[in-house]
């Protein structure tokens, strides 16, 4: 039997950190506001559950790339703000570069290949 | 019916938290944002299910799935964080055990010990204590061959 994958939407998951980024490059936000933005912005074509953004962002400030803030906004209840470090806009344009070489790349082989015209 | 969605939220974040396999910080700060986000979404939609909650933040079963990879510096933190371990649990085993001997040894040595005498008791030398450089504690029994064996 063929071992399936385990990850489904595999280009979707090595998009997360490019889309985490990019809404976070002008202002500091929080969880919630991240995905429903990111949901509004994609006009619904890409939904990003918490479940799966959470530790992208733990893993982002971990490398540097972001910074958090913890804010009480009640009582027993912390909101955390995610901001953009220095490293973590050079980082963005790298994977921004990366992410349009391969764009550009799998549109050539897919004219080339007859796929799309 | 608010019982039931009171319900629901718990039952959630319940499974979310047995789903989630990061590290114990990393869990935490998890958990704080997902109640934030679940308390603003629970006041804006007021009739959800636990099926809602599932469609909105994910599936708390697929977080065992996500591979969270941990960046380097995490990495070398951990393995640092082990071998430092493994060195006070060694250090400290190894100077309990030396402690507890050389305690002991000098706990022995001042309950005193028995001396055999051969010969005439006025030729016997005076042993001095190695750890106190002091004659002799009293010894508990002093046998003599020549008379004592003899009885």
């Amino acid at each position: 039997m063929p071992k399936t994958t385990r990850n489904k939407n595999n280009i979707k998951h090595g998009t997360i950190e490019l889309v985490l980024l990019l809404l976070l490059q002008k202002e500091q936000k929080y969880g919630y506001q991240l995905s429903q933005e990111l949901s509004d912005f994609s006009e619904g074509k890409y939904e990003l559950k918490e479940t799966t953004m959470y530790p992208t962002l733990y893993r982002l400030t971990q490398n540097g790339y972001l910074s958090f803030e913890q804010v009480k906004v009640g009582i027993k209840r912390t909101r955390v703000y995610y901001l953009i470090t220095d490293a973590g806009r050079e980082y963005l344009q790298k994977i921004i570069d990366e992410y349009n070489t391969i764009t550009q790349a799998i549109s050539l082989i897919m004219q080339k290949t007859g796929t799309i015209s | 019916m608010k019982h039931k969605k009171n319900k629901a939220l718990k039952k959630y974040l319940h499974d979310v938290k047995k789903g989630y396999h990061g590290n114990y910080k990393s869990k935490k700060l998890f958990i704080e944002q997902l109640k934030d986000s679940l308390t603003t979404y629970t006041k804006e939609n007021t009739d959800y299910t636990y099926e809602d909650l599932q469609l909105t933040f994910g599936n708390p079963q697929e977080l065992s799935t996500f591979s969270e990879i941990p960046s380097k510096t995490a990495t070398v933190k951990k393995a640092f964080r082990r071998i430092t371990v493994f060195s006070i649990i060694t250090v400290s085993i190894f100077l309990i055990v030396h402690t507890a001997k050389y305690f002991y040894g000098k706990w022995d040595y001042s309950r005193g010990y028995d001396i055999e005498i051969q010969g005439a008791p006025d030729e016997i030398d005076n042993n001095i204590n190695p750890f106190t450089h002091e004659t002799d504690p009293p010894a508990i029994k002093t046998y003599n061959f020549g008379t004592d064996y003899a009885k």
